[in-house]
């Protein structure tokens, strides 16, 4: 049982890691907007349509 | 490529999103261009950029009066409404490349909201509203709204550690619970100790802000019951394991927090933040215009802090006139739609008064100022509604309402027991007490409500009905009484001909339409869409009266159209001043209006309040069947707002300057598309599609007030059940506490489950 000396603070680090991770993500604004990166992804196929028409002509 | 041609009839050309039958092809305007110009439609052409700009926005080009607009890095935000999919965002983050004046655009989908930076920031407007946007400039945001922004960022930190914090007490608990003893057991208690700490002083401080708030306020909050629980909760926890006993709460005390931090967040995210922020500011304050000077003829742009009373100033054709004054034009044609309510356009000649918010449909217009800002009529009404709004929020909801006379009956209940059971032995008339309170703390209905509210909210918008705050939609549930504008409202802005006196011969059709033509006025529109495209014929000394009418004379015979009487919908075709026939003109109800206040005449009384003259309006009750006592024409600004606050339970609903008094003071108030923004700004609900189907969002209103009172129902039964048994010491505190999450989760399981059903079938 000793090795829970180890395993728990560790645990607790780990956790603690993540959470600080999370609040400096939403600090930067990764949760300001939850809809548009969803469609921005997509957006460069368009531009690409766009070009491949506008080289054919 | 079958498929894809079968496709084409239901979906977006574009994006391949399901159509609604009224649509054609595209789903929204951004797919139309983005096609138009992938594929290099030969019919492309961006459509007049008037039609959709509502106000004159030159000003934000003037670094003295737009300062109110720009942000520090030269940013200006834009809500702009009719954002559907992808291509919206691409045509709009693409405006750089439509001009240079713009340098960079980015799409924020969830909030509707564009941020621009740029040269020129009208044309960023321009080209919006060229694209089929509707744009409405956003003020830079002031101190309480930035903290505002603030706390709900702050919010999502709170849940972190909560979320951090309660995943660790709950398995350290559950370790306890299946026996862990010895050092190990003390050990588990005080990490556990450590853990609450900060969901109990970090995480939980919304609740206690709150509930102090609603202390000095003296209103109801469902706050209350909260903050109770969890600092009993925490307090006699820790009393238990100073006593070495494994009586504690911390497990369930932080599920509780960290679901309700959710519910609260989920909440204020989908309410119409950008909206609700009082960023929508009328135009009249920040104003740019062209002084004139009389004797040279010539105009200057300036700030409308440099213009005093009886300076000249220049009004252009489709702008709105910013200031009151004195028409020094001989002769002007106004619209004033959007500040009286009337429909027929008006000519004012030189002298004549004239009012801030009418908008110029002749060419040019001199006017002498006599009043500006907030001193205009138009100011003055804004003014009093802004004082109306201020007092008007924070109205509380009625589940909070009954959440905490819930609370007061189960803390008396408590004290009571306390009391009763401690005669006899302190200690288990502590833990009979705390397991009643934390049983029948009423939790689930804190995190329930907001949930449903949030969903439906959501639901809302998709339907094109954009809901401001919460309280308004469940406001919804107690409207008896519908009331209406007219102009813009019931009615389409532009009007058609409805009659004539007799059957028109092809020879008048075709002089009507080449008489009418060449002007440009909204009646002269009207006449050459109803009788369509005809011959050209040859007509000489063409003359075109400002406010009369048009003349000419063909195969020498003198032809007039012209009104007959002044202040009338009745236009008169003269051969040689000898009357032919009268042409009867009105205004042109919204497409499948009747249709739409089927359902809401059964349930509703509904009432039209018009600033429009008596026959019109009767006309158009009489056409969708509203009985005349009902109705009400000729009203002031004021006058609708004493109507609307003598009705019970009133929902109103509006589009122009004259109404936004009486939106102000009803229950619930409705703007409708293409509203005002001071009308918009006055709104706890604005429709972004073009109909108005309120049957809908009635109906959904309806169906939620109901799942709540079950709610509430299910609660009580369970709480009073369960809190009895509780009392009698049949449920021992740590059964309680596994009860009170088991529950919460079938509640949700539950509401989310009705919802979507309801949804269906509404």
């Amino acid at each position: 049982m000793n090795i829970l000396v180890i395993v728990i603070p560790l645990a607790v680090i780990i956790g603690l890691l993540f959470v600080t991770g999370f609040i400096w993500a939403a600090k930067k604004g990764q949760f300001d907007d939850l809809v548009s990166p969803a469609h921005r992804i997509l957006l460069d196929d368009l531009k690409e349509n766009k070009n491949k028409k506008g080289n054919k002509k | 490529m079958l498929k894809a041609q079968v496709l084409e009839s239901t979906n977006c050309k574009q994006c391949n999103e399901a159509l609604s039958p009224k649509q054609k092809d595209f789903c929204c305007w951004g797919c139309k261009t983005v096609y138009q110009i992938i594929h290099q439609d030969p019919n492309f052409e961006l459509i007049n950029p008037s039609q959709n700009l509502k106000e004159n926005y030159q000003f934000l080009d003037d670094p003295h009066s737009n300062k109110n607009y720009i942000n520090s890095s030269g940013e200006l935000r834009i809500y702009v409404e009719g954002i559907q999919c992808t291509s919206c965002l691409w045509i709009i983050e693409s405006l750089p490349e439509f001009s240079k004046d713009i340098y960079s655009s980015v799409l924020d989908m969830s909030q509707n909201v564009v941020t621009v930076k740029a040269k020129s920031y009208y044309k960023a407007l321009q080209l919006l509203a060229a694209l089929g946007y509707s744009p409405r400039p956003l003020k830079i945001e002031d101190k309480a709204e930035k903290l505002l922004l603030k706390s709900q960022k702050k919010l999502l930190y709170k849940i972190a550690v909560a979320a951090f914090c309660g995943g660790n007490i709950m398995l350290l608990s559950s370790s306890i619970y299946f026996g862990v003893e010895g050092t190990l057991l003390r050990v588990f208690e005080v990490l556990s100790f450590i853990f609450a700490l900060p969901v109990v002083t970090y995480s939980s401080t919304p609740f206690y802000l709150n509930f102090y708030r609603s202390l000095v306020l003296k209103r109801a909050s469902i706050d209350a019951p909260i903050v109770v629980a969890i600092v009993f909760g925490f307090l006699l926890s820790s009393w238990n394991l100073l006593l070495e006993s494994t009586h504690h709460y911390y497990d369930s005390l932080s599920a509780l927090v960290f679901l309700l931090l959710v519910s609260r967040y989920v909440l204020n995210r989908t309410q119409q933040g950008v909206l609700k922020l009082n960023l929508l500011e009328n135009f009249i304050k920040d104003q740019r215009l062209r002084k004139y000077d009389p004797s040279t003829e010539k105009w200057t742009w300036v700030s409308n802090k440099l213009i005093s009373k009886d300076d000249f100033i220049v009004v252009h054709a489709n702008e709105k006139l910013p200031v009151d004054g004195q028409v020094e034009s001989d002769s002007i044609s106004v619209n004033p739609a959007l500040l009286t309510g009337e429909s027929l356009p008006k000519t004012l000649i030189k002298k004549d008064l004239c009012f801030a918010g009418t908008s110029l449909l002749s060419e040019k217009a001199v006017i002498k100022v006599s009043r500006m800002g907030s001193q205009t009529r138009l100011g003055k009404t804004l003014k009093q509604v802004e004082k109306q709004l201020y007092s008007k929020t924070n109205l509380s909801l009625k589940t909070d309402r009954w959440a905490q006379k819930f609370t007061y009956f189960i803390l008396f209940l408590g004290a009571l027991s306390f009391l009763g059971f401690s005669f006899i032995n302190t200690q288990i008339a502590l833990e009979r007490t705390l397991a009643l309170i934390i049983i029948a703390c009423p939790c689930t209905l804190a995190f329930i409500s907001p949930l449903l509210q949030s969903l439906s909210i959501k639901w809302a918008a998709r339907s094109g009905f954009l809901i401001k705050s919460a309280s308004a939609f469940e406001k919804l549930e107690n409207i008896n009484n519908i009331v209406f504008d007219k102009t813009g409202t019931l009615t389409k802005a532009n009007f058609k001909v409805i009659s004539t006196s007799r059957d028109l011969t092809e020879l008048e059709k075709q002089l009507i339409f080449n008489l009418e033509r060449p002007s440009d006025h909204p009646v002269a529109k009207a006449l050459v869409q109803y009788v369509g495209p005809q011959n050209i014929i040859q007509i000489i000394d063409f003359k075109e009266t400002m406010g009369e009418g048009v003349s000419g004379i063909f195969n020498s015979q003198n032809i007039k159209i012209k009104k007959i009487m002044s202040d009338s919908h009745s236009i008169g075709f003269f051969k040689n001043d000898i009357l032919e026939f009268t042409i009867e003109l009105g205004d042109e109800l919204k497409d499948n209006l009747k249709q739409q206040l089927v359902w809401l005449k059964k349930h509703y009384n509904l009432h039209i309040l018009s600033g429009d003259r008596h026959h019109i309006v009767e006309r158009l009750a009489d056409q969708i069947e509203i009985p005349a006592s009902n109705i009400h024409a000729n009203l002031l600004p004021e006058q609708k707002q004493k109507i609307v606050q003598s009705l019970d339970g009133v929902m109103m609903v509006g589009d122009g300057a004259n109404d936004t008094l009486a939106l102000a003071y009803s229950d619930v108030s409705v703007a409708v598309n293409a509203a005002v923004d001071s009308a918009v700004q006055a709104s706890d609900i604005y429709i972004n599609k073009d109909n108005l189907q309120l049957e809908k969002l009635m109906k959904m209103s309806n169906y939620v007030a109901k799942l709540v009172k079950t709610n509430l129902l299910i609660s009580f039964v369970y709480n009073v059940s369960l809190g009895s048994l509780a009392l009698m010491g049949f449920i021992h505190p740590l059964w309680a506490a596994i009860i009170m999450p088991i529950n919460t989760i079938l509640v949700l399981g539950f509401n989310i489950l009705m919802f979507y059903k309801g949804r269906k079938t509404q």
